[in-house]
């Protein structure tokens, strides 16, 4: 659907987005990780062509960004983090971007569909006035207006924000409908690293702007101390880590692990030389449906590690929350992102 | 103390009478200011939403200009408008001095920075995500205009108000362009002082009622107005 290339955005003189390449394959729900800050929401308003890049060229469907037509641009749907309504009604609001369309055919039931969607009641929220919803609500009418026009893309900004614990679960399945109904494309821009396990079928990491390996989702970011010797991930008591020198990295910048590198064991083991041994504690455990396999997520220090495991791994040790682990992985692994990357 | 008391009775009976001096007064007032109000927004609102919305040369300077002219007095107003269509002026012709017409012509001019100084601060500081989620269903130019709009529309329906607050409650240019002549450009505050200054405390207590009822109302209709713009949801 998309088509990046060095796509280039500076605040000021700080660059916050520098994508060398990036593609969205039509049907995929592609997570693009990162901490604040990490660009998330830039290149998402890129894709929508709220925002123009730069320099750098982006494509949707092979049309570019300064020749979109408006009716192919149409076709993107975004939800902004913090959603806004529009000064009316919850019918007013869904009914906009179809009036907008000319599409007033099957509105009504559109409208329902989409309500439905996102769990609330048609006949009790259809009326209500934009300042009757609470935070929740309004972001579950935000998505409804999007999803009542069946996007053929969707870009999600951080969508879970303002959701107690029955949203979610609940926007996974609106956002799961559209994707296998009506094989919307999705990208979705969230903090929330297991959710996004569970819902994308890829990854993207975002750190400063840059993209990061495809399947990497640890994103370790300094502080970091340079360890004398020649030391790995070394906590101190300050919770600070060390890197050794030749690493050479910057207080700031993060270094990458992808999950499937990071093994995880009940028992000490010695620790071979070309491995980093840490201790941790397990504060989640996700079954991830699609793939079949166990997203661990493991406070380390006040970093959290994503590890994943095979279920039959899962089977045999049945790791659960709160539970002391020992986690390795080879110095190999720590991959820090080049700026070409 | 007793002329305001007996003045105060006197004004009821007025008003509860429908005296027709004081009738006219009112009525003359009602239409020149609505009438004004209603040729500002038609010229100003477009006005201020361009100078709110666009980017271009000289709009900082504009807005400055525009935010300058909210304090013009009334007596200024009077006097342009007065040198433009006296008998000597360039609009003499038409002759529009001491007519109803050349008081609505003066408020318009009075009004119009309001509206557009006003209304331009409104489009202005519209929230960002306001504008992204209208851009974001794919607006045509034309569509994003009428839906800023009406987005914003508790806020300039205010802006009106508050213009219409200031038109209303308006005596220099009544005064200089009208010319306070009884039953054709007596307004309510041009009554309240001519009839003041000859001791006729009754028909000025009356009609400062009467300002003071609308005055009331308008900002009621503030209160409110200002209340929903901003739920900010």
């Amino acid at each position: 659907m998309y088509e990046l290339n060095r796509l280039r955005t500076l605040y000021g003189e700080k660059p916050v987005l520098d994508i060398q390449s990036l593609q969205v394959n039509e049907g995929e729900i592609l997570g693009l990780v990162g901490s604040n800050g990490s660009g998330k929401s830039t290149l998402l308003r890129h894709l929508a062509f709220l925002e123009a890049a730069q320099s750098g060229t982006l494509r949707y469907r092979g049309f570019d960004a300064n020749t979109i037509p408006l009716h192919v641009k149409r076709e993107i749907g975004i939800l902004l983090p913090e959603p806004y309504l529009l000064k009316r009604t919850v019918r007013e609001n869904l009914l906009f971007g179809l009036k907008i369309r000319d599409t007033l055919e099957e509105a009504q039931s559109r409208m329902n569909e989409a309500l439905d969607l996102v769990g609330l009641l048609p006949k009790k929220f259809l009326h209500r006035a934009w300042h009757e919803l609470s935070s929740g609500e309004t972001q579950r009418v935000a998505l409804a207006s999007r999803l009542v026009l069946r996007p053929k893309m969707l870009l999600l900004d951080e969508p879970t924000n303002s959701l107690d614990y029955s949203g979610v679960p609940q926007f996974t399945d609106a956002i799961l409908h559209a994707n296998r109904e009506w094989g919307t494309t999705i990208v979705i821009a969230s903090h929330d690293l297991l959710w996004l396990s569970e819902i994308a079928t890829r990854k993207v990491g975002l750190h400063f702007g840059r993209l990061m390996d495809f399947s990497t989702t640890n994103l370790i970011v300094g502080k970091w101390r340079e360890s004398g010797d020649e030391r790995f991930f070394d906590f101190d008591e300050t919770q600070s880590m060390s890197l050794p020198k030749s690493y050479r990295i910057g207080e700031k910048r993060g270094v990458a692990i992808n999950p499937r590198d990071i093994s995880i064991a009940i028992e000490p083991f010695t620790c071979k030389d070309d491995t980093v041994c840490l201790k941790g504690v397990i504060r989640d455990v996700l079954h991830v449906t699609k793939t079949n396999e166990i997203s661990l997520k493991i406070i380390i220090g006040n970093h959290v590690l994503e590890c994943v495991e095979s279920f039959e791994y899962f089977e045999r040790y049945h790791f659960y929350p709160s539970q002391n682990v020992y986690v390795s992985f080879a110095k190999s692994a720590i991959k820090v992102p080049s700026k070409e990357a | 103390m007793d002329f305001i008391l007996s003045g105060l009775k006197e004004a009821f009976g007025l008003l509860i009478n429908l005296d027709p001096e004081t009738i006219s007064a009112i009525d003359v007032t009602l239409k020149s200011s609505t009438f004004s109000i209603i040729f500002s927004i038609v010229i100003g609102l477009p006005l201020g939403f361009c100078l709110g919305f666009f980017q271009f040369p000289g709009r900082k300077f504009l807005k400055l200009l525009s935010d300058t002219l909210l304090a013009i007095p009334t007596v200024v107003v009077g006097l342009i408008v007065y040198a433009f269509i006296s008998n000597r002026g360039p609009f003499g012709s038409y002759e529009l001095l001491y007519t109803l017409s050349g008081i609505v012509i003066g408020q318009t001019l009075l009004a119009l920075p309001i509206i557009i100084s006003l209304s331009a601060t409104a489009v202005e500081g519209m929230e960002k995500k306001l504008y992204l989620t209208l851009a974001s269903f794919g607006l045509t130019p034309l569509q994003m205009i009428k839906s800023v709009v009406w987005e914003l529309r508790h806020a300039l329906i205010a802006v009106g108000v508050a213009a219409y607050g200031r038109v209303i409650a308006e005596v220099g240019i009544a005064m200089m362009i009208g010319g306070n002549i009884k039953w054709f450009t007596r307004t309510i505050t041009t009554a309240i002082s001519l009839e003041t200054n000859k001791g006729e405390f009754a028909m000025g207590i009356a009609l400062g009622l009467v300002l003071i009822s609308i005055a009331f109302l308008l900002n009621f209709i503030l209160f409110f107005l200002k209340k929903r713009a901003r739920i900010i949801v």
